[in-house]
């Protein structure tokens, strides 16, 4: 396109007309002028005067013709006239980089919202064209301060101004408007490599090596419309060698010219009706279009589990702003649902219930196909199953059925088409749907009927204590009267007697209070009492109350505490004074209980460490009141525990308290003795023991409690609908889950180097099991490689059970060993021998065949491993199996089987290793099933 | 839509093109409701589906688990959402624990057209009962020789009370309610009759489709059927419209097939009628027997469609019959000349082993036909697939167009064209003594045209 010239004339002659048009490039155009009536899309505009041009020369070369878009009375637009309403606006895209060809468009439609307008002006002189007013530019943000106005005024003779133009490529400012914009622009890129320049532009920059760089930006103050240049509309390629040169040029005449590289990617609309011409910059459209297809493509390409979160994240992002890309989007996801893969599926439908959460129109478009969609996700049509591989299938199908619920509750309401799909689905179909709502409104329900039970059980607890609390502090009291009493006299008794040995033990554990402390001390200087035939009576009835003391009192104050703790009642003051007595008193029974201990009589324990700390962990949760132990008395526990734990042989005695008490009857050394005695057996014992892995089986080793099966730690609440919270696994159903499992480990075996000598000198170091692919059966060598004992094993070959043996050797040596021991029986005799011996050989052989056969089918490892490096163009190992794809998926597994028969089939195989190979094999096979052989 | 109040205000068009077009533009803008739940109380596929003729009110539906329904269209029964979803449940329905109930599957189930007295059911049980709507009892029970597959009353009857029974026997029996017994018999059919209606514009024709695919037309009153639609012999298009017709044709009047002629003294002349249409198609140059009405065995052979013919439906005025076959085609009849007017309906699967219930809209633009999971919507004159209405997720068995023309105070124009539809829910499993079941289910949906309710219900 190129705007009429401005020394265009028109000669007229009688009969012909004639024209010529000349253009300021020195290009022209001479021929006949003629009117024709044109038709575009449709719509004929008569009468436009065109020339026919015989004689084109310049720049017409090339061109199939010209259209005149100029402003004056001969362009087309000004004849079009009032058809197109005098408007119309193009769109130049850049020729070397774009697909999409260069538009435009005529009438209304041309005037683009986006445009930015500013007014053309008029210029009596030369009106062909279109005049703007170009007030400033900037550089970098900034004015730049040399360009002002006035430069680039229309005189009124007609001089100076600034035109836009499509015919002119480069844009061409008055010399000192350009000198100034070139040296800003210099100045703001002025960490660019500079580069030599280039025709008619004297600023170039070498950008190699480069894959982004920072430019200012340029900015064309119009009156009413700023034109912002894209990077690309200034800075432009100018050879191949990454030479990039600012595009804008000096003009020594006073016009200025808005070139076509700076209108690159605008839509330059011309408003003749409204005198005004406007820039608007091109939706980017078309690329962002791709990218959220693109986006899900990726997303979807992938063997995760999960969609990648970023991409996810992206993709809303990208949706979030515009409905077109929503639409596309929505589109692009259900053209994914009809690939024939699970997964791609699977993450389709992940990306599609993220959308359909968040968007309504999202929402609305894809229910218009739901049951489409819901048949390529659930797969209810029988001819329409879901595709493999299976594993997945499954795993879309019941996130299919989730997303249907969850959609049917949150927007059911509002589409029907769900309404029904899930209607269908769950009342004719009768799939199963997790029913996540009512499943969580129930667990919420039973949850609260379980406080409140616990509160009125706790309510109940703490109106009974009420009544009692009398009774209980006499009792309590009473204990420890009794206990002080008894302590008393012995103290008393033992006074005068020598302080022996203390209990380590049992000082060990003395950790805590003060008053323990100074207790400790005292009995340190020599008042440790001793228990003889004397005061036995008295270290009895001591026994008996500090086991009263422990298993009772400490255990049901504590109680009592927790209980006062949790209950909730409107008098508070009852509670907290209860409970501050109470504390007292459990700070009182643990002293006492500590005097007791220190003067040697302690309760043992039944249960092991170990169950107790689990059933301290059940009480710590579950929040049990009726139970029996927890922190206060398990300074106790320990205490009792600390020697029982250190053999198990001991554990017999220590079943039942009673049982102890009876042990303990006697001397405190003689139950240390017991123990010690204990030892030898048990290090003899230690000796023969495997020793295992800790695992969590070990967890209930030896214990016989039953455990509450709905409890935490195996919690099946959430799998089967309503639970049984007392429901109880006995021990031995628990010891028979816990049974100890272990991994078989292959022996390592050496595996020896073939040790066959190489032509370059050296020995083989393949390391093959029996036969190397190059060298044959694997013998011992010796260090030259030569093989030793050979002689020796043909000798004794004469075994068939000797695998590596071949049956024609064989034969010959079975004849030759014949032939030797009956060198002198009768040649005849010889003959009906040898002929036996064949038969022989013969059904040997046939078995040997089958036996091949069938060691063909059934594989072993080895020989696999064997098939697989004696065949060195195996072609079913896949090249990288980390590395996982979507085909793959697909694929089928190769097992050892596949490949032994197709290394069985494979022609190249030398029969020399399929024999070998099988021999193996056999032997193998005889190992396996000796039964079967 | 404003713009077309704003004419009708200034007087620019006339209130019954006015009329016209919105109805056809709230048609065409067909979907599916949100808000009007018809809540199926069947266990198997809907058979058929009726909405009454006379207050365009209550909804009939048969199913294929011998239970018949009725349902209030307009007034819902409950509501669900806030409010936003009103449910239609079923005000009765009649099964299998009635002691009158069908054994098998009902095939099809109409309303006496006068009332909402009484209802029809038809079934494989081999039965066609007659129930009184407000008892629910069994007034007249008629025993057929076969599997009923469709019962038809004329809907203008006057003069008579004939249930038209189309079985797997050959012939077609006219049960007369005022009897009790079979008025007619009429033979003629060489296979099983899938789908028959009666004419609306005359309460004497009743046209019949067979399984041997031929379309029928009797005169009850005569013996044997005057007319086999035969799909060869066609014509383009639509007939010139009646005024230019007179125009051209003076006689045209007493050619015409319809209907007013209820007074005896005019059935010599429809005899004549139907002579001069004998005698314009020997004109043509066929060669017909005059001594019977029914024809010459080579035109009796006549077939109109490859196969069974499984849907018929006459449009309003009586001029056109639309015509369903196993063959998968759709064709459009003239009726007046027995000529298929080679309308190219889009190609589509249909069911081929049920009879298919059609519907045409009022103004006859649309032809709603089931396909398959879906109805479409075609248009009449071209066979262009207008709608594509698909909610179903089984096999769509029948579907019923009702429009319902209110006024509002508002806007003086028109709401409620109801489209009620039916699906069939087929599917197997296999009991563990492997023998394989046919279950059919059932579901209802209904249609919401912009502000106005259109809808379906689908089995």
């Amino acid at each position: 396109m190129k705007c009429l010239g401005d020394q265009a004339w028109i000669m007229f002659r009688v009969r012909k007309c004639l024209y010529q048009v000349s253009y300021g490039d020195g290009s022209f155009t001479v021929g006949d002028f003629s009117t024709e009536t044109l038709t575009f899309r449709g719509t004929r505009v008569g009468r436009v005067a065109l020339g026919c041009g015989h004689d084109n020369e310049g720049l017409f070369v090339g061109a199939a013709g010209l259209l005149g878009l100029g402003r004056g009375k001969l362009s087309f637009p000004r004849q079009a006239g009032i058809r197109f309403n005098r408007k119309f606006s193009y769109c130049l895209v850049d020729r070397s980089a774009s697909s999409r060809p260069s538009s435009m468009v005529f009438g209304d439609a041309a005037i683009s919202r986006t445009a930015r307008f500013t007014p053309l002006v008029a210029n009596p002189k030369l009106e062909t064209f279109y005049y703007l007013e170009l007030l400033g530019m900037s550089v970098g943000g900034t004015r730049v301060s040399g360009i002002s106005p006035s430069l680039f005024k229309l005189d009124p003779t007609g001089n100076g101004g600034v035109i836009v133009d499509s015919g002119t490529s480069v844009t061409r400012l008055t010399r000192p408007a350009y000198i100034a914009l070139r040296n800003a622009f210099r100045i703001g890129a002025s960490n660019l490599k500079r580069a030599p320049e280039f025709s008619l532009f004297d600023t170039c920059f070498d950008l190699s090596g480069k894959t982004e760089v920072k430019v200012p930006t340029v900015v064309m103050h119009f009156r009413g419309a700023d034109v912002a240049l894209p990077a690309s509309n200034y800075l432009i390629p100018v050879d191949s060698s990454s030479r990039f040169c600012f595009a804008f040029a000096g003009t020594m005449s006073g016009l200025s010219i808005i070139g076509n590289i700076q209108q690159q990617g605008f839509r330059v609309v011309y408003d003749l009706a409204g005198s005004r011409v406007g820039f608007a910059p091109r939706m980017e459209d078309d690329d962002e279009r791709g990218k959220v297809r693109a986006l899900i493509d990726k997303a979807t390409n992938s063997t995760a589990r999960e969609v990648d979160p970023r991409l996810l994240r992206a993709i809303k992002s990208v949706v979030r702003y515009s409905d077109s890309e929503l639409r596309l989007a929505a589109q692009t996801l259900l053209d994914l649902m009809k690939r024939d893969h699970s997964q791609v599926r699977y993450l389709t439908l992940l990306v599609i219930d993220e959308l359909f959460m968040r968007s309504k129109l999202f929402r609305t478009i894809v229910v218009e196909n739901f049951d489409q969609l819901l048949s390529l996700s659930v797969g209810f049509r029988r001819n329409l199953p879901l595709p493999a591989p299976p594993a997945i299938a499954v795993l879309l199908r019941s996130k299919a059925i989730e997303f249907l619920e969850k959609w049917n509750i949150s927007f059911g309401i509002h589409y029907r088409q769900i309404r029904l799909g899930f209607d269908y689905l769950k009342n004719i179909l009768k799939f199963q749907f997790p029913n996540l709502q009512a499943n969580a409104a129930r667990i919420q329900q039973e949850r609260r009927e379980r406080e409140i039970r616990s509160k009125e059980i706790i309510l109940n607890k703490f109106e009974s204590l009420r009544t009692n609390l009398f009774a209980i502090k006499e009792e309590i009291q009473s204990t420890i009267d009794e206990i002080e009493e008894c302590l008393d006299i012995v103290c008393l008794e033992e006074e005068s007697i020598p302080a022996d040995l203390l209990d380590d033990e049992d000082f060990e554990e003395f950790h805590s209070s003060e008053l323990y402390q100074i207790r400790l001390d005292s009995l340190k200087e020599g008042k440790k009492v001793h228990e003889d035939s004397d005061n036995k009576v008295v270290f009895d009835a001591l026994r008996e109350l500090y086991k009263l003391l422990v298993t009772k009192h400490l255990v049901s104050i504590q109680e009592w505490i927790s209980v006062l703790i949790r209950v909730e009642v409107a008098d508070n003051r009852f509670r907290d004074s209860t409970l501050k007595e109470f504390i007292d008193i459990r700070n009182h029974l643990q002293s006492v209980k500590k005097q007791c201990e220190e003067s040697g009589c302690y309760v043992p324990r039944t249960a092991k460490h170990d169950k107790e700390g689990k059933e301290e962990e059940d009480i710590w949760e579950e929040g049990k009141i009726g139970s029996v132990e927890n922190e206060g008395t398990s300074i106790a526990n320990k205490l009792a525990e600390a020697p029982v734990l250190t053999s198990t042989s001991g554990k017999v005695s220590d079943d039942t308290p009673e049982c102890r008490n009876k042990s303990s009857d006697g001397n405190e050394s003689i139950g240390r003795e017991g123990r010690t005695d204990a030892h030898p057996f048990r290090n003899k014992l230690l000796a023969e023991a495997p020793v295992l892995k800790w695992n969590s089986s070990l967890d209930t080793w030896g214990s016989n409690r039953d455990v509450l099966a709905n409890q935490r730690g195996l919690e099946l609440e959430s799998h089967w609908g309503r639970v049984d919270y007392d429901a109880v696994i006995p021990a031995d159903k628990i010891a028979e889950l816990s049974v100890q499992a272990t991994l078989y480990e292959e022996e390592h075996v050496e595996i020896q180097p073939c040790r066959a000598p190489l032509s370059k000198r050296g020995l083989c170091q393949r390391r093959d099991l029996r036969v190397c692919p190059l060298h044959g059966t694997i013998v011992p060598r010796d260090d030259e490689g030569k093989p030793i004992h050979q002689k020796s094993m043909t000798d004794v070959g004469t075994s068939i059970d000797l695998g590596t043996n071949m049956v024609q050797q064989l034969a010959k040596q079975a004849v030759k060993t014949v032939r030797d021991r009956d060198n002198e029986e009768a040649r005849k005799r010889k003959i009906d021998k040898q002929s036996l011996k064949r038969a022989k050989l013969a059904k040997i052989r046939g078995h040997n065949e089958a036996v091949l056969r069938d060691a063909a089918m059934a594989s072993a490892s080895i020989s696999a491993a064997v098939g697989e490096d004696a065949v060195g163009n195996s072609v079913d190992r896949l090249p990288n199996r980390n590395k996982e794809t979507l085909a793959s998926m697909l694929r089928k597994k190769v097992t050892t089987k596949d490949r032994l028969a197709q290394r069985l089939l494979n022609a190249r195989a030398s029969n020399a290793t399929i024999r070998q190979l099988t021999l193996g094999e056999d032997a193998n096979y005889k190992e396996a099933f000796p039964n079967q052989w | 839509m404003w713009r077309e109040i704003g004419d009708r205000e200034t007087g620019r068009i006339l209130p019954n093109s006015f009329t016209n077009r919105v109805k056809s533009s709230r048609i065409r803008t067909l979907q599916l409701s949100n808000n009007k739940d018809i809540v199926s109380a069947h266990r198997g596929a809907i058979n058929s589906l009726q909405v009454d003729l006379t207050e365009e009110r209550y909804l009939l539906s048969g199913s294929s688990d011998a239970s018949a329904a009725v349902y209030d269209v307009q007034r819902a029964t409950d509501y669900e959402g806030g409010g936003v979803i009103a449910k239609h449940r079923c005000l009765f329905a009649v099964d299998k624990k009635h002691e009158h109930g069908h054994k098998y599957a009902i095939s099809s189930a109409i309303w006496y057209p006068i009332d909402t007295g009484l209802f029809i059911t038809s079934s494989y049980d081999h039965y066609i009962k007659v129930w009184d709507t407000n008892s629910t009892q069994v007034v007249v029970n008629f025993k057929m020789p076969g599997k009923v597959h469709r019962a038809a009353m004329s809907s203008l009857a006057t003069s008579h009370m004939l249930i038209a029974a189309g079985t797997e026997d050959v012939q077609v029996r006219l049960c007369d309610i005022g009897s009790g017994a079979f008025a007619h018999t009429l033979s003629g059919h060489r296979d099983g009759v899938m789908t028959l209606e009666w004419s609306t514009s005359s309460e004497w024709v009743l046209v019949t489709g067979g399984c041997d695919g031929a379309i029928r037309f009797w005169d009850i009153r005569r013996a044997g059927c005057f007319l086999v639609l035969d799909q060869s012999q066609t014509q383009l298009g639509r007939r010139l419209p009646i005024r230019t017709c007179s125009t051209m044709n003076t006689d045209s009047e007493s050619r015409n097939l319809s209907p007013k002629s209820r007074t005896p003294q005019r059935r010599s002349i429809r005899k004549s009628e139907k002579q001069s249409l004998l005698d314009r198609t020997s004109a043509k140059g066929l060669v017909r027997q005059r001594l019977h009405p029914g024809m010459l065995s080579s035109q009796d052979h006549a077939t109109a469609h490859y196969g069974a013919i499984t849907g018929l439906k006459i449009t309003e005025d009586g001029m056109y019959l639309l015509s369903a076959g196993s063959d998968s085609r759709i064709r459009l009849w003239d009726i007046e000349s027995g000529c298929n007017t080679l309308v190219n309906f889009e190609t589509m699967r249909l069911q081929t082993s049920k009879a298919i219930q059609l519907a045409t809209s009022r103004d006859s633009a649309l032809a709603f036909v089931p396909c398959m999971t879906a109805v479409k919507a075609f248009d009449f004159w071209s066979g262009k697939t207008y709608l594509t209405l698909c909610a179903h997720y089984e096999y769509v068995n029948c579907c019923w167009f009702s429009s319902q023309d209110q006024v509002s105070p508002v806007s003086s124009a028109f709401s409620l064209c109801k489209m009620l539809n039916c699906s069939d829910h087929t599917y197997g499993f296999k009991t563990l003594t492997h023998r394989y079941y046919k279950i059919r289910l059932c579901h209802h949906c209904v249609y919401n045209s912009k502000t106005l309710t259109c809808y379906f219900c689908t089995a």
